[in-house]
């Protein structure tokens, strides 16, 4: 299948009743702060929920427990997509997500350590790479056979430490290192391509030698189908390009960069999202 | 000093497994060594300075202890907000190992010449902050900074001997410890300085030499501050009360360094003190355009021996 046509194929793509119901709690959230990055938080719902419902290994009651998969979302300010998620397996309750932004929640408009779940603080762009190369390498000090899975935004893409990163994971070898790139083409000013001209990701990537697969970002059984074929040879790391629609599931909300962050919705704003995704 | 730190670490890499020793393409004098104890635990990194402290805080949180070993430009403010965000801030500790700090490498300019790393690194909450001033005292500190469960910046400058000014004498107490100052010398018996030196790094040696020379004219002792964070408040307090005047000395910037660290403290837990009594000489806010050696630059700036005597007698 060409690019062109998994970019298609993930504007076109329903969603069922499931990846309706965790995006329904990024809303929950939203519906206290009434701001947030909404745009990331709806398009990497599909990468966590096969991540948490299929791939990765995790004890909500014991979440720093050793034998772990280890998951790092270095696009922290999608951090409601997130914490829906955890809230769903059990790493926090549900209600937490009604204080979402508040003064003395947890729950802040980015990743943060210290809830239950988050291995990571992110929010600073091009961050968690860099941290989640250390923890591949501490788990092959460790002999772990555990995986450590990164998601990054495209736009995130624009940081010296993405391609540092690159360079230290080819270096290392570390085929437990699988990273996901939430490729929505959209950053906070416009598309990737106008501000970055980054529109070819994949070569970029294999030319530090990584080894890249591309998917549809919303498909679960091409998720889950390329992420339980990883890594994709020996000794490589992983990149998996996901195909994404930016705020998917909100229909005229979809691949708008003003919806990358949106400082007030209304109560008719939130209404609006509460149909449009229950019509989807 | 770097020697000094190194053979350290090796030494306690032998039975410590949770060290990883991350150099950033730097010449560490023994690889070779390093390599044969750390075994895959020494690692090389690509010029990738915000990467590497990244790497090491993922390290960190895997329970390995990780030592980064660079140039100390490039381990403070060319990774800053990655020490900030990735280690301090996630409670990941890491130890910095920054060689060539102060003007060790003034013969390369501006762009080697760390004289605002002292400050940086005092921003960031979690941090302590090391500035030995001889090889002896890198070889006390190394255990304690692999040992204590916190991020440390260790300064080392050059020369393991200090190349110009003094070494101390036996009879002090020269057992340096993490977070706590010392008086380094002393060139008078009465209870009362006419002035307290406080110094550190290779201030220090010099701060000894121009006691010792004043040693029947002026009545001087010398405060070794090494840990400029956490500074060691209740030290500097109860030798500040047994001084009539105070010298700050610093190979850094007037600017957020020990200057400031001692005087903040001051005005905060003891605003009694007469503030007019406190005098500093260090790098004064502009760019050093200088080349040549250390001492040169010393000199140049006012930081030598000869012109710190000049300004106690202006003093006094």
């Amino acid at each position: 299948m060409s690019n062109l046509s998994k970019i298609y194929n993930s504007f076109k793509i329903r969603l069922d009743n499931r990846s309706k119901y965790l995006r329904a709690l990024v809303i929950r959230g939203l519906k206290n702060s009434k701001k947030g990055h909404i745009g990331s938080s709806f398009s990497m719902i599909e990468i966590l929920r096969v991540l948490y419902d299929d791939i990765m290994i995790y004890d909500p009651k014991n979440p720093s427990r050793e034998n772990r998969d280890r998951l790092i979302v270095s696009q922290g300010w999608a951090s409601l997509a997130l914490y829906s998620i955890l809230a769903d397996k059990g790493f926090i309750k549900k209600e937490d997500l009604d204080s979402f932004m508040n003064l003395n929640s947890k729950l802040g408009g980015c990743i943060e350590r210290g809830v239950n779940g988050i291995e990571a603080t992110t929010g600073s762009c091009g961050h968690g790479l860099p941290i989640a190369v250390g923890i591949a390498k501490g788990l092959k000090l460790k002999k772990s056979k555990r995986k450590v899975y990164v998601i990054l935004g495209d736009g995130e893409h624009g940081e010296g430490t993405i391609w540092e990163a690159a360079i230290s994971i080819s270096k290392n070898k570390l085929d437990n290192l699988i990273i996901l790139v939430d490729n929505n083409k959209i950053q906070c000013s416009g598309t990737l391509k106008q501000i970055s001209s980054l529109d070819t990701l994949k070569n970029k990537w294999e030319s530090f030698g990584l080894n890249v697969k591309e998917v549809n970002g919303h498909n679960i059984k091409e998720l889950k189908n390329s992420l339980k074929n990883t890594p994709i040879k020996k000794e490589k790391s992983s990149v998996i390009i996901c195909h994404t629609v930016m705020c998917k599931g909100i229909k005229k909300y979809e691949n708008l960069p003003d919806f990358h962050w949106k400082g007030v919705f209304t109560l008719d704003d939130l209404h609006y999202m509460q149909k449009s995704l229950s019509e989807y | 000093m770097r020697n000094a730190a190194i053979k350290k670490i090796i030494e306690i890499g032998k039975l410590n497994k949770k060290i990883v020793f991350l150099s950033v393409d730097q010449s560490t004098g023994n690889d070779i060594e390093l390599k044969k104890v750390l075994k895959e635990r020494f690692i090389i990194e690509p010029i990738s300075e915000a990467n590497v402290i990244g790497m090491a805080s993922g390290l960190s949180a895997e329970g390995y202890i990780p030592l980064i070993f660079n140039h100390a430009t490039f381990n403070s403010r060319r990774c800053y907000e990655q020490i900030l965000l990735d280690s301090s801030l996630q409670n990941f500790p890491i130890k910095l190992i920054s060689n060539g700090a102060g003007f060790a490498t003034s013969h390369l300019g501006p762009t080697h010449t760390s004289i605002d790393d002292v400050s940086l690194m005092r921003q960031i909450p979690n941090m302590n902050i090391l500035v030995p001033s001889n090889a002896e005292e890198v070889s006390t500190l190394i255990p304690q900074v692999i040992n204590i469960n916190k991020s440390f910046y260790v300064r080392l400058s050059k020369f393991g001997i200090p190349k110009f000014g003094l070494m101390p004498e036996k009879k002090f107490n020269l057992k340096s410890l993490v977070g706590k100052a010392r008086i380094i010398h002393k060139n008078h018996k009465k209870l009362i300085n006419d002035i307290l030196i406080i110094s550190n790094g290779v201030m220090t040696p010099i701060a000894i030499q121009v006691s010792d020379n004043l040693k029947t004219k002026i009545k001087i002792s010398v405060l070794d501050m090494t840990t400029v964070k956490p500074l060691d408040g209740k030290n500097l307090i109860s030798n500040v009360k047994k001084s009539k005047n105070i010298l700050i000395c610093e190979e850094h910037s007037i600017i957020g360094g020990l200057g400031s660290a001692c005087i903040e403290y001051l005005i905060d837990k003891y605003p009694k003190y007469n503030i007019k009594n406190i005098y500093r000489v260090g790098v004064p806010d502009k760019f050093i355009l200088k080349h040549g050696d250390q001492e040169g630059v010393l000199n140049y700036l006012k930081l030598d021996a000869r012109s710190i005597e000049k300004k106690i007698f202006n003093i006094v």
